[in-house]
């Protein structure tokens, strides 16, 4: 059984990309492409100029790199509460809580229980584990939450 | 669960709900400070007013307490009234009139730092920009000697970095962050340009690239230590962004370099507005009300610091300030207001300030209470009053009453109203 520990710098995919910002792909951009990339939500073939002459070797070093996330299998999130600001930021980038209650997209509150994080009590909590991409069915990597805690509060592996 | 605002700091985040029974507090969306404040706010016994006589300080009653202290206002040759920035704008308003009343000398703690960039040239007392043009539309997130992480929990997620807005479809991802401190900040995480630079050397970075973005000078070699190629993508990234926005803290404007630095900005700002991109500054303030302070105070008499009524109408001497008076042992008394300024002030202000006698209005907690002269206990805003504050980007805010018992404690503006009253009649 695999780990599910892969973290990928999406910088350093970016470097491998066309960086021309086509817009051929959904993200639009080769920055939030590489985001993506590194959160499990897009594969290097969804990049259509990759897949032209002269980028063989770019791409094969991309699919090298995200090849684990495919086989990764057991997952965890820890909250460590005394580091914990209650800023949010992990509710409004987690892409569940936005789908659940979408005016958390624009940086209102959690105030539902449909999210998987909500501030209480001036402290994050992960209310609803079990609809975290890493679990099944999605088992993503995605890591958006941990990224963008400031305090380190939240941990993956 | 009741809506309410917090007042824990500048951005007065008005999304938050709140329930309070049975003495148990229960949030949510309130950050670690806000909610912390409401606790305390709640929860502190109820605080009795205080009189020092023969060096030790003895319970009053309400009216005992504001008799007292107007007969030391009125006695007063040259008062002081002064703290402001955690009041509301009502409250701020009936201090102007104590002010008047007994021919006092009026400022606010914003005096401190905040003033000297939201009077300079960059600002020229006006934020032209919100928290959310912020969201809708900042390509290029710059936070300059200020670590919101710290001060302002709420302003990467609720305005500047992470949420979509109308020019925003992806949140982050729409986005570019920098971060230019003279440390490495919490705040870095996030950012895309991560700037630690030497002590002092905000202006020169800031010409350098006003420089290279307007061709009158080239990055070819390290500047401050920061490599060339850093530099150059960061002016890259302020060419092709549609929208910059610059929020400086502290780091800035209380470095002891604040003229040359925010003046280095105003450029930089201008520079990237001749090249067609829109360009804005907005203050990162950590205390609740210290934009309404400046902005009351300048409403109300045409100045934004350092007003003097010893003549009977509100004047402004150029170079006349609260500190340097205060030093020099010009006033005799001094009213403080919703700030714990013996603790706050720097050790030798503090000093003076204690050595006066001191009526201080505001919350039991801190050293300020046990120095006074007279004390008169006053309940948190966030809890008792609808009354109105300035949020960092001079967006007026209404208060809503959260549990209007309070413990049974009077806002500051009703304690006030009442030493107005108290000071007016006379014996």
């Amino acid at each position: 059984m695999v780990k599910k520990n892969v973290k990928l710098n999406p910088m350093e995919l970016y470097n491998l990309l066309p960086k021309t910002n086509c817009r051929l792909c959904e993200p639009k951009t080769c920055m939030a492409f590489a985001t993506k990339l590194a959160l499990g939500d897009v594969q290097p073939d969804d990049c259509p100029p990759l897949l032209e002459s002269g980028f063989e070797e770019n791409l094969a070093k991309l699919r090298e790199l995200v090849a684990p996330m495919l086989t990764a299998e057991e997952t965890g999130i820890k909250l460590d509460e005394e580091k914990c600001t209650g800023c949010g930021n992990c509710v409004v980038v987690c892409p569940v809580d936005v789908a659940a209650e979408p005016p958390t997209s624009l940086g209102k509150a959690a105030m539902t229980e449909e999210t998987v994080f909500r501030v209480e009590n001036g402290i994050s909590k992960i209310i609803n584990l079990q609809k975290c991409r890493r679990f099944p069915p999605d088992r993503l990597n995605c890591r958006v939450c941990e990224q963008y805690c400031c305090t380190d509060a939240i941990e993956i592996w | 669960m009741k809506d309410l605002v917090c007042d824990g700091c500048s951005l007065l985040c008005d999304d938050v709900k709140a329930e309070y029974k049975e003495g148990e507090l229960k949030s949510l969306g309130l950050c670690r400070l806000g909610h912390e404040c409401l606790e305390v706010a709640l929860k502190r016994n109820e605080s009795k007013s205080s009189i020092r006589k023969s060096g030790k300080s003895v319970s009053a009653s309400l009216d005992e307490a504001v008799a007292a202290a107007a007969k030391i206002l009125r006695e007063a040759k040259r008062p002081l009234v002064y703290g402001w920035t955690r009041s509301t704008n009502d409250a701020i308003k009936v201090g102007l009139d104590i002010a008047a009343s007994c021919k006092a000398f009026f400022d606010t703690q914003a005096s401190l730092g905040a003033l000297r960039a939201f009077s300079s040239e960059l600002h020229d007392m006006n934020i032209d920009y919100t928290l959310d043009d912020a969201r809708n539309n900042a390509e290029v997130v710059i936070y300059w000697g200020s670590n919101p992480t710290e001060s302002s929990h709420r302003h990467v997620s609720r305005f500047s970095v992470l949420p979509k807005g109308e020019r925003i479809p992806e949140g982050v991802e729409s986005r570019a962050v920098v971060v230019v401190d003279v440390r490495e900040t919490e705040t870095m995480k996030i950012a895309n340009h991560r700037l630690v630079i030497p002590f002092g050397s905000d202006a020169d970075i800031m010409r350098a690239i006003s420089g290279e973005l307007t061709g009158t000078s080239s990055i070819v070699e390290e500047v401050a230590g920061i490599p060339a190629v850093e530099l150059i993508s960061l002016t890259n990234k302020l060419k092709n962004s549609d929208s910059t926005v610059f929020f400086y803290g502290s780091g800035l404007f209380a470095s002891g370099y604040a003229s040359e630095n925010l003046m280095a900005l105003k450029e930089l700002i201008e520079s990237i507005r001749k090249n067609g991109r829109a360009a804005h500054a907005m203050p990162v303030a950590s205390d609740t009300n210290t934009i309404g302070a400046m902005q009351t105070l300048n409403g109300s008499t045409g100045f934004p610091s350092a007003v003097d009524y010893s003549t009977g109408s509100a004047s402004n001497s150029e170079g006349q300030n609260m500190h340097s008076l205060l030093l020099g042992e010009r006033f005799d008394a001094a009213l403080v207001v919703g700030s714990d300024i013996v603790a706050t002030l720097p050790g030798e202000l503090g000093a003076c300030m204690s050595s006066l006698p001191l009526i201080y209005i505001g919350p039991p907690d801190g050293l300020t209470p046990s120095r006074a002269t007279v004390f008169i206990p006053a309940g948190s805003n966030m809890v008792l009053t609808e009354e109105t504050m300035l949020r960092v980007d001079q967006e007026p805010i209404q208060l809503i009453p959260f549990h209007k018992d309070g413990n049974g404690q009077l806002s500051e503006t009703e304690v006030l109203r009442r030493l107005l009253h108290a000071v007016r009649v006379r014996d």
